[in-house]
């Protein structure tokens, strides 16, 4: 009697075990509903008066780049969504001018940002002279 | 909708890893992903050889990492972390049978795929730009000759490059790595080889006495320590060190508790400990305390690496092991699971790989309760079942063979 009840649990236990297994085999694909591989990103230069020329992910040492947003994007406007392997924390380099019409000389900015991957919106603005991310 | 909803999901994943202090794990170097074919050749004729201590039997091995959170395991590249997975699935088989009186002929196949990639998943990569994902596959056939307690087995490792992205140096297949083994007693030498030239050589002295190899179950010969030296050179493998490695297990108390100590000579000098606790010695079930010296030329820091692992028959635990460092590309400061079974057997002993008896597996046999009480009925088969129902009585049972016929052999049916 005894040993009937407790055959019967282990097959439940056993049961259990087996449905936990499956989810367990499939977590590669469970986790891509909420974990994104790329980053999709826009950005949007939200200055009165400079003109964003580039932005690019540099390495640490500066010594190598890889070229994301290549647009011209003048104040207002929003650059074309493109998306990259880029999910994690990077140096970024901004290319700008001081100019609304992408004239004069080519001024470097560098920054680590943080993509959290999937679709990410980004505003720079200009306070005091100096450029201010904002991802939104 | 789903977009909001999956940014929620995965803020409360990074809180989730915040507060479980796993986002706190070390990023994996891409050279312990470009060094990882080295040290996977090296630890799979490691694993052939302790299987092969017998020469005989079998084995099953799988395995393979779960890592719930993309920030466990990220990718340190010259542009900064990448997200992702680090992963390692492995099996591994042997089986042998008698050719002949006192002679074994056998066939092996050990298999890993591993790598970093930016998805979790079980058998289709992403394979985006960061992503190294390579297999190798190490096959041979084995011969025993009992009588002299000789076994020769030799094979190929065939290292498979699936993709390797931006940020790694180029690397291509190779084909032909061949590697061969030989045994007499507790001796075995080993060798890799590229083409025609020396990957490493091994010297084993396995004197421990084993129950299992039908050695002593205790007594001073268990006492004695196995011993391995190798000689690598880097000059065909750019990975591994150039130098002589030796490993030392001793076993410290009856064969459930052991030491082991790896030293690099004639530069490096120490390179790993620990202190192995196994409650059976079957193996199947181990505690690690574990002390490593990290890679200079790939961490840059030759800091000492402290961790621990504890293993059943299905799972591992592991922080900061120095068996995941080495075989996991480098991992550190984060819990790693791996879900993993390995059993050896031999002359129906049954143990985990390097075990040194048989694991308390038990036969139970289950007896019936009511053995004295007489069973319902007869316990016959009726033949006829009209008659059972009149049998009910002390009549003495009988049984008659109503069901047999007695044909006559004619001459015309062809005997029978």
């Amino acid at each position: 009697m005894i040993r009937s009840i407790l055959m019967r649990r282990m097959r439940t236990m056993a049961f259990l075990l087996g449905l936990f297994a499956i989810p367990l085999m499939l977590t590669g694909c469970l986790s891509h509903w909420f974990i994104e591989s790329e980053t999709r990103l826009q950005v949007e230069n939200a200055t009165a008066k400079y003109s964003i020329l580039s932005l690019d992910v540099v390495s640490l040492d500066g010594s190598i780049y890889s070229s994301w947003i290549d647009e011209t994007i003048l104040p207002g406007e929003r650059s074309r969504v493109v998306s990259a392997d880029w999910v994690g924390e990077f140096k970024i380099r901004l290319k700008y001018t001081k100019s609304a019409d992408a004239s004069g000389d080519t001024l470097v900015d560098y920054r680590m940002l943080d993509f959290d991957g999937g679709s990410m919106f980004l505003k720079i603005s200009a306070e005091k002279g100096s450029l201010k991310y904002k991802f939104r | 909708m789903v977009m909001l909803m999956r940014k929620i999901f995965g803020r409360a994943l990074c809180l989730l890893s915040l507060a479980t202090g796993l986002a706190l794990a070390d990023a994996i170097p891409t050279g312990a992903l470009s060094a990882g074919s080295a040290q996977t050749r090296d630890q799979q004729l490691r694993e052939i050889r302790d299987v092969m201590r017998g020469g005989r039997g079998g084995f099953l091995d799988v395995g393979f990492n779960y890592l719930p959170l993309p920030s466990q395991t990220p990718l340190e590249s010259p542009y900064g972390e990448h997200d992702g997975f680090a992963f390692r699935h492995h099996f591994a088989g042997f089986g042998s049978g008698a050719v002949a009186r006192n002679s074994q002929l056998g066939a092996l196949l050990w298999f890993e795929r591993s790598g970093w990639d930016g998805e979790d998943f079980f058998f289709f990569p992403q394979y985006n730009d960061f992503s190294h994902v390579s297999s190798m596959t190490t096959w041979g056939l084995t011969f025993s000759q009992i009588k002299y307690d000789l076994t020769f087995a030799g094979g190929m490792q065939h290292y498979n490059v699936e993709r390797v992205g931006i940020v790694y140096p180029e690397e291509d297949d190779s084909l032909y790595y061949s590697w061969a083994h030989l045994r007499w007693n507790h001796f075995s030498l080993q060798g890799n080889f590229y083409r025609s030239n020396v990957c490493f050589l091994r010297l084993s002295m396995d004197l421990e006495s084993r129950v299992v190899y039908g050695g002593q179950s205790h007594g001073i010969l268990t006492y004695l320590p196995n011993v391995d030296f190798t000689v690598y050179n880097r000059s065909v493998d750019r990975f591994s060190a150039d130098n002589y490695r030796m490993n030392w297990e001793q076993n410290l108390y009856g064969q459930v508790l052991y030491a082991e100590l790896s030293y690099d000579f004639p530069d490096d000098g120490f390179h790993s400990a620990a202190l192995k606790y196994y409650p059976d010695p079957s193996r199947m079930v181990a505690f690690e305390a574990t002390c490593i010296r990290r890679n200079k030329d790939i961490d840059g820091t030759d800091d000492l690496l402290w961790g621990g692992a504890i293993e059943f028959p299905f799972v591992r635990f592991a922080y900061n092991s120095s068996y995941e460092y080495e075989n996991f590309f480098h991992a550190k400061g984060t819990f790693i699971v791996e879900f993993q079974f390995n059993m050896t057997a031999f002359d129906g002993f049954l143990f985990a790989r390097g075990g040194t008896r048989s694991a308390p597996l038990e036969t139970i046999n289950i007896e019936k309760k009511n053995k004295d009480k007489p069973p319902e009925g007869d316990g016959l088969i009726h033949l006829n079942p009209s008659e059972l129902s009149t049998s009910n009585s002390n009549k003495p049972k009988t049984l008659e063979a109503t069901g047999i016929r007695y044909e006559k052999s004619g001459g015309n049916e062809g005997g029978k």
